[in-house]
């Protein structure tokens, strides 16, 4: 059993979904390991020498709404104490020991988020508050799919990600890069779909084919023969597939070694970026990689300081910050991070300790090329006529301000219009990025 | 062991007090846990009356050969297309009952469910699986106090996957299977491992082909929804909209049908006091209306005035108007019609099957007539077969016998598509766009499921029908036949045909090509 979140919970990595793919798989392949494939192929660890000139994005999509006023506490607010009676995280000068870290003098971090705390005093780490986007309407699947098409109520002609849509009107980073986009997960989300050379992979480290290793040369070339000129998107997907493999295989996942002393949390959310720092720091053209991590529709008993979300945001911070560490310490200075979520949550706690859904919430910037050291926000207040349809914070920064100079700065879309047509919208400079 | 002693007791204490025993907590999906329940589940035998009746169908269909490759006319590309969309998967005897009764009379035989012998299928299934008669607090005593989650889900899994792929009611599994995403519920939250169970025979399977009005009541009262959408502590004075939100966007009006935040929020009042018992007795896990935690005023949905004092009635009075809105028949026909028909239903499809919905308070039989009538104009286009499918229907085309079905699990897993595991609450996608970028799993999975024998193989199959001693070219047409109806393209028949041609002779070879037939694009389709 685990009693503190902040020093992190093993337990943990079985409450959402509950399997670890190495462990379901790993006990199924010991009943048929007579015919699994062993890494009998040589793996080789590219070395990560030098920034590419475009950064690599690195897009989390906290998924369920998460509760921004959690996780960057206003604790200059009297109302946020008023209007979460018994779910507030204790302002930083509170005698308890669990109390807001403060930010700002206005902004904290609830204390299961402490390790993200050195990356946001080194500046590195800026938090956009009352973030979002104006369409939201408390319905999950329909504030996701708005964020991540990147337009409100978007017409069904438009069914791709934005970050599909900066794939396709930018040229490769590296040319001839067989894997420019990669969804860690199994479908592969809405952000990505439509981008070019894109797969979704749940395990970069076991994407190779099993079976008969005696044929499985033969095998292969069957399926080569098979989907070579299929012409649908199950065709398109199987060439990627192929040319992945070989990608994939020049990395050494399992024996990668963090830099600068980063140690990863053994849960999804860890493995997940630690596959992914092995990805970037490999240099093999990879230039956007998407990452979900679930659990934040806190209807119940939400347990800020001590239960589920506390759980939760020390798994997220944990991972944010080992990775951190981790690309810090090899140079690596051309990824950015950015992690948001389809809306924040109701200002008021419901009748269960917990928090229906909301409107405005936060998103997270992270990387050496971000200004931070600020939660940047034009924080529209707590107050009853303050806030939104009288029950939530408002949004005062849209979530594609910050994708925008995002993809304009560090990665070298030239028209973000083409990622963000919406005639409605234009991108506000918060000057997050340099 | 906590209970909930103080029902009187209104607000926080109570919730909390609740909570420290129907509060998010570890799950028993732990892969160890399962996979011992893997060593200790038995497994259900196949009835041999079932299986010799596909296995005789195998036989005469391959008797027929290559001939059959040559009735591809655009009658029998519809039959197979209708057969395909009715079950888990084409067999020779699905087409057999085709041949023999005609697409009406085949459909209305699916229909009537309970009119096609099972071969005491089901019984043994309950027989072997014990958890899936159980009550919440049976499971309670027997799994939840000796701490092992992961056999009574495992026992689920498993049954799940033995009806969808031998039950010849195979029309009803697969209407269970739509509403068992469109009633979502993730087994890995909370305690829905042990209301679980309930929830699968008193929802999905009790009114797959019944009347969804009903179906919609049932899962109203179904204890693991009221946990997974939080209305178990949705009380007076302390409401929680999560319920009454989901309830009006995906179980019913679908979220353009024209409900307001006001309407969340009233709909939420409806329904508090609508809960579970926590109480360490037989009604644990059950059921329960909590007068005094209900909010008695009156309210007004969808601007329908609901009085004050109607007490449980108000929630009865909610679903009513639910079931029987325009709004309803909609979005339920489209999504049916996604399912039955094709990814793009056209509006006027949209709008028959909605008018037979209200026109028969919502008769699922009678929606699928409208679903399935659209057959003869032939225009939709062949779905991506989601993972669960992809696998059943490569059991069913040879007609394997499961002998592990942890192996089955894992690769739904790798798939990400275990049965009840898609953790918010819509349901897994019935998309292209989802699905088709997991290739590699697929062919794993196909890769793996045919090979070994004895003790060590995931299926069993019969090799000899197949003759593996034959040509590779009469191999090739033997596995076209089997897997896709002769519908093989002439570069996946190429692919086999040079595969079995460079390999040596021989059940291995034999086993290999027939996973690479269930790995062929053609049979990622339906």
């Amino acid at each position: 059993m685990c009693h503190d979140p902040r020093k992190g919970c093993r337990d943990y990595q079985t409450t959402r979904r509950g399997l670890s793919r190495r462990g379901f798989l790993g006990s199924s392949a010991g009943l048929l390991s007579a015919l699994a494939v062993p890494s009998w192929l040589p793996k080789v660890a590219l070395a990560a020498e030098g920034p590419g000139d475009r950064d690599v994005l690195v897009s989390i999509f906290l998924r369920g709404g998460a509760d921004g006023l959690t996780l960057c506490v206003p604790h200059a607010e009297d109302n946020y104490y008023r209007l979460r009676p018994t779910l507030a995280i204790p302002r930083p000068d509170a005698s308890s020991p669990d109390r807001a870290l403060d930010l700002d003098g206005r902004f904290g971090l609830p204390p299961a988020m402490t390790p993200l705390l050195e990356a946001f005093r080194g500046g590195d780490l800026a938090i956009v508050h009352a973030c979002g986007m104006a369409a939201s309407n408390r319905s999950h699947f329909d504030s996701m799919h708005f964020m991540e098409v990147g337009q409100g109520n978007p017409p069904a002609s438009l069914f791709t990600g934005w970050l599909a849509r900066h794939l396709a009107t930018t040229a490769p980073a590296t040319e001839g890069a067989v894997l420019r986009g990669l969804g860690l997960g199994f479908g592969l989300p809405r952000t990505l779909v439509g981008a070019p050379q894109t797969l979704p992979i749940e395990d970069p480290a076991g994407f190779d084919f099993l079976g008969d290793p005696g044929s499985l040369a033969d095998r292969r070339a069957a399926l080569e023969t098979m989907y070579r000129d299929l012409d649908n998107p199950l065709g398109k997907s199987a060439g990627h597939t192929f040319d992945t493999i070989e990608l994939l295989k020049r990395i050494d996942f399992a024996g990668y070694q963090p830099a600068g002393g980063a140690s990863y949390p053994e849960d999804e959310f860890g493995e997940a970026l630690r596959s992914t720092a092995a990805l970037i720091r490999a240099q093999v053209g990879v230039e956007a990689i998407t990452i979900d991590l679930g659990g934040w529709d806190t209807h119940e008993v939400q347990g800020s300081l001590d239960g589920q979300l506390a759980l939760l945001m020390s798994s997220f911070a944990r991972g944010l910050a080992a990775f951190h560490q981790d690309l810090e310490g090899a140079s690596v200075s051309n990824v950015s991070t950015v992690a948001m979520s389809e809306f924040g949550r109701n200002v008021f706690e419901n009748g269960s300790a917990g928090t229906d859904h909301g409107y405005g919430g936060i998103l997270f910037a992270l990387g050496p090329n971000v200004q931070g050291g600020r939660v940047v926000t034009d924080w529209p207040g707590l107050d009853d006529d303050q806030l939104f349809e009288n029950q939530d914070v408002r949004i005062t920064a849209d979530v594609r301000d910050v994708l925008s100079e995002a993809l304009t700065k560090r990665l070298g879309n030239a028209d973000v219009r083409n990622v963000f047509a919406d005639p409605t919208f234009t991108p506000r400079d918060w000057g997050i990025f340099t | 062991m906590q209970t909930l002693k103080r029902r009187s007791q209104v607000g926080h204490d109570a919730v909390v007090a609740r909570s420290s025993f129907f509060g998010p907590r570890r799950s028993g999906l732990d892969p160890a846990g399962l996979e011992r329940a893997s060593r200790k589940v038995r497994l259900p035998q196949i009835p041999a009356s079932l299986k010799g009746a596909q296995r005789r169908a195998v036989a005469a269909g391959l008797e027929g050969g290559p001939q059959a490759r040559n009735a591809r006319g655009n009658a029998a590309n519809l039959e197979h297309r209708l057969i395909e969309r009715a079950t888990f998967g084409w067999t020779f005897a699905e087409q057999q009952t085709m041949d023999a009764l005609g697409p009406e009379g085949y459909l209305e035989r699916q229909l009537d469910a309970d009119s096609i012998d099972d071969g005491g299928l089901e019984q043994v299934i309950l027989d072997a699986l014990p958890t899936l008669s159980m009550s919440p607090y049976e499971l309670y005593l027997n799994y939840e106090l000796t701490d092992d989650q992961a056999t009574p889900i495992y026992e689920l899994w498993t049954a799940t996957l033995f009806r969808a792929v031998y039950n010849p009611r195979q029309l009803y599994e697969r209407m269970a299977h739509f509403w068992s995403d469109h009633f979502s519920i993730d087994i890995a939250s909370d305690l829905a491992y042990l209301l679980k169970q309930a929830d699968d025979r008193d929802v999905a399977r009790r009114h797959a082909l019944g009347s969804f009005p009903e179906m919609l009541r049932a899962s109203a009262r179904s204890p693991a929804m009221l946990l997974y959408l939080s209305n178990a502590s949705n009380f007076v004075g302390h409401p929680n909209e999560n319920y009454a939100r989901e309830l009006m966007e995906l179980h019913t009006l679908g979220v353009d049908g024209g409900y307001t935040q006001e309407d969340v929020r009233e709909v939420a009042r409806c329904f508090t006091g609508w809960s579970i018992s926590a109480e360490a007795d037989p009604t644990l896990g059950t059921f329960v209306f909590y007068p005094t935690l209900h909010d008695d005023g009156p309210k007004t949905v969808l601007g329908q005035r609901i009085p004050a004092g109607g007490g449980m009635e108000d929630g009865e009075r909610v679903l009513d108007i639910l079931a029987s809105h325009p709004a309803t028949a909609r979005f339920l026909g489209r999504k049916l019609l996604r399912w039955i028909w094709g990814y793009e239903p056209t509006d006027r499809m949209v709008e028959d099957i909605a008018a037979v919905y209200l026109a028969t308070n919502g008769d699922i039989k009678s929606m699928l007539r409208s679903a399935f009538k659209w057959w003869r104009m032939a225009r939709s286009t062949e779905k991506l077969k989601r993972p669960f499918h992809l696998v059943t229907s490569a059991l069913r085309a040879p007609f394997a016998g499961i002998q592990n079905p942890f192996f089955f699990l894992s690769s739904l897993f790798a798939c990400g598509h275990l049965p009840f595991n898609w953790a918010p609450p819509n349901g897994y996608p019935d998309s292209e766009g989802y699905w088709s970028g997991l290739v590699m799993p697929r062919w794993n999975f196909a890769g793996l499921y045919t090979l070994g024998d004895g003790e060590n193989a995931a299926a069993v199959v019969d090799l000899e029908a197949l003759d593996p001693q034959q040509s590779p070219d009469a191999l090739t047409d033997v596995l076209d036949l089997l897997f896709t109806r002769g519908t093989l393209g002439d570069s996946s028949r190429s692919a086999i045909r040079d595969f079995l041609a460079s390999r040596p002779a021989g059940a291995a070879t034999v086993r290999d090509a027939l996973g690479l037939a269930a790995a062929s694009p053609e049979f990622q389709n339906y």
